[in-house]
Order: structure tokens, then sequence, then C-alpha cells
């Protein structure tokens, strides 16, 4: 079925040596939780920078308030009327940078032998155990940064949870059901289709 | 007595317009109108994409009412483009020689995934559900199931396996993936369905 564009699979040692990326984030999550962070674990991997079994809880956000629709529903197009619950919530880190494998930067996916296939890939097995090397790799990583797959240049993270815990400042916007000029603007952004009435 | 079909602010506003402006509006209208019940989905898709490109060309923001505009016809152009790649129960009934009861039935037990479209009364079932000796694919109950438990409906669950872009290189959608009868495919596409609308998908 893949044939020659499978990924390849993570060496036992970090094959070579680069500099975290230090950024002050201020991310988008779109999120059905009423706690923006509450952690996601499942006992298999599910998401692309999931851990395999359970090793860590993941966050997924976007750098960018309309881009975040993108992300969620630029698989499926549609956004209908079962997603009005979900909430908009923006997270910033309180003080220091965070610090991030920067899976965004083409030298970066050369040294560890990968590609831009990394973030754009549903080969979710590998993905995942990609993400569980990474993590044992760089102890200090707060998380993963990749670019978006449907919305361009703009950034996604991968937060690792458990080493962010307490420093991340949420900042909630509500129901998307009540910010329908939002969720129209990223659904013309996008092309996508809100199949709900204001 | 003529029946007032628009809000009554629109149509004195209308009315105030010269007559060579009513006239170039009711052309418009028609013409729109046309598009919307006779047209097919690329139809409706064009003109979108021309109202889209004339606010492009006017270099100014969009209020919500054009946005709410275009959106209206992504979502019209969606409902013409299922009707043009299913089958509606009568058509599936005769085909399967089933009654309508039993349509129902199956899409109960998962094993039929129909799609319920707003002015039509009949169920659409996607032609992509169907294997080459025309009956239901028999991965439909998992696929359904998994669907579910990703919270996605079924409207959300055609258009991801009827969308190319949503696997890796090769150019065929998740359905033909399906149809392949690969097991690797059906795990493959599986996973697609439980990380869609993650946002870490």
């Amino acid at each position: 079925m893949l044939g020659s564009d499978r990924l390849p699979e993570p060496p036992a040692k970090l094959p070579a040596s680069f500099e975290l990326a230090e950024e002050k984030i201020s991310a988008w999550r779109l999120h059905r939780e009423e706690d923006p962070l509450e952690a996601r674990r499942y006992p298999t991997g599910r998401y692309r920078f999931d851990a395999p079994s359970g090793e860590y809880a993941s966050l997924y956000s976007n750098a960018d308030r309309l881009a975040v629709f993108a992300e969620v529903y630029g698989d499926v197009r549609v956004i209908e009327a079962g997603e009005k619950e979900r909430r908009l919530s923006r997270l910033s880190f309180s003080q220091e940078n965070l610090l991030l494998v920067p899976l965004d930067d083409p030298s970066v996916q050369k040294r560890l032998g990968l590609d831009g296939r990394i973030g754009m890939s549903k080969q979710y097995p590998s993905t995942q155990r990609w993400a569980l090397h990474l993590f044992r790799w760089f102890p200090a990583a707060h998380g993963i940064r990749y670019l978006s797959r449907h919305a361009g240049e703009n950034r996604n993270y991968c937060l690792f949870l458990e080493r962010c815990t307490g420093k991340l400042r949420v900042e909630e916007h509500g129901k998307i059901s009540a910010l329908r000029d939002v969720v129209l603007l990223a659904a013309d952004t996008y092309h996508l289709e809100v199949h709900w009435n204001g | 007595m003529v029946p007032r079909l628009l809000d009554p602010d629109i149509e004195k506003s209308f009315l105030g317009r010269s007559k060579g402006e009513r006239k170039a509006l009711s052309g418009t209208i028609s013409r729109i109108t046309r598009v919307l019940l006779d047209g097919s989905s690329e139809d409706v898709a064009a003109l979108e994409g021309k109202l889209r490109r004339d606010r492009e060309d006017e270099r100014r923001p969009d209020s919500l009412d054009e946005l709410e505009v275009r959106n209206k016809l992504r979502v019209f152009a969606r409902y013409r483009e299922i009707e043009e790649r299913s089958l509606s129960g009568p058509g599936l009934g005769e085909r399967l020689g089933v009654s309508r009861q039993r349509l129902g039935q199956l899409r109960k037990e998962k094993r039929l995934l129909g799609l319920r479209l707003p002015i039509h009364r009949e169920v659409y079932y996607p032609l992509w559900q169907f294997g080459e000796d025309g009956r239901p694919l028999g991965v439909l109950p998992r696929l359904i199931e998994a669907s579910e438990e990703a919270r996605m409906g079924a409207l959300a669950l055609d258009a991801l396996m009827t969308n190319p872009a949503a696997v890796d290189a090769g150019g065929e959608t998740p359905a033909e993936l399906l149809r392949s009868g690969d097991p690797e495919a059906e795990e493959y596409v599986l996973g697609l369905v439980l990380a869609a609308l993650s946002g870490g998908a």
C-alpha cells in the first residue's frame, strides 16, 4: 500500500545532535473537554505524536487562531452541528521560553534521517515511535514543533504535558457556537463548511 | 395579494433602486436560483468561487453576511455532490431486493452508512461503501464504530472517506483503500478515522 513511501524507523541512538528551539509560544487549541489542559492519554497512541503505550500525555495546538480550525477539520472539511460545543482556548507559556524539538526545520529532519513526511504522513505507528524516541533523547524538551498539514507555514505544537505542568497559562474564548464570526472566517479561509446555523 | 418574501427593510431598499438596478438584481437572483435548483455540485462550487474572486477584487474585509453566503454555497455544493455519488433509499432497496425497513435495520446495525440531506425525504447511501459485488463492505461496522468513537457524524465520515488528500501519497481515497480488501489498508483507514477531528492528525 505505502511501498517506498514508508517512513524510516527511529534508530536506537540519536543519530546526530542538534539544539532544541527556544520559543515563547502562544498557541490555539480547539477542545471538547472543559479544561483546555486536560490530558489525553490512550492505552495505545492515537494521534500523530502520541506516546505509543501511554508513556506521556500530549496536547496539540496551533500557532494561529484560524489555522487551528484547518488542523482539526481539514481532513473532513465539514464542521457538523455536533462540533458546536467545542471550545477555543489560547495557551501561552507563563515565564521562561519553551524548549521544542524543531521538526519543522528541514536541517533537523535531515540530521534525524527524516524529511517533511514526519509531519504529514498518516503512518501513525511510525510517527508515534519517533515521538517516544525524541521524548527520551531530549529530557528537557517540552514538546515537538512541526508544520501544519492544512495551513501552510503555521506551526503545530505537540506538548509533553507532564513537562509543562504549572507553566502553561490559559485564556478561554468559549464555545465555538458563540464564535460564529471566527468559525466562518476560518471556514472561508481554509475552504471548510459550517453545517449549522448561527 | 403578493406574499412578502423579503425582510421589509430589504424590500424597501430594493424598491428604492432605479429600474435598471432592479432589473440587474432580479437577473442575478434568477441566475443564482437556477444554479441552486438545476446546477451540478461543480456549478454551485463555481458560483462560490466567483463570489470569492469578486470580493477579493474589491480588496476589503468580508462582512459576516458575505461569509454566511459563501459558506451556504459550500454546504449546498456538498449536499449536491453527495446526491450525485449516492443511491437513494428506494434505489438501493431495489438493487439489494430489500424493504425500506430492512435498510433502516442495516443502518442501525452499522452495516450501512446512510446520509440525511436537508429538504430530501429519502436517505442517501454513498456508493463507496459497496464492493464490486454490489454488497456493503464487511468492514463498515468497524468503520462506523471508529467514527462514533472519534465523535464524527455521518457527513464527516463520508467526507473523509472521499478525500484523497487525507491519505499518504498515492492519489487514492480512504474508501478506495478499503475496497482493496488489504487488511493493512483497513487498519490504516481506521487509524485515519480515529485521529481525524483531533488537531493531532
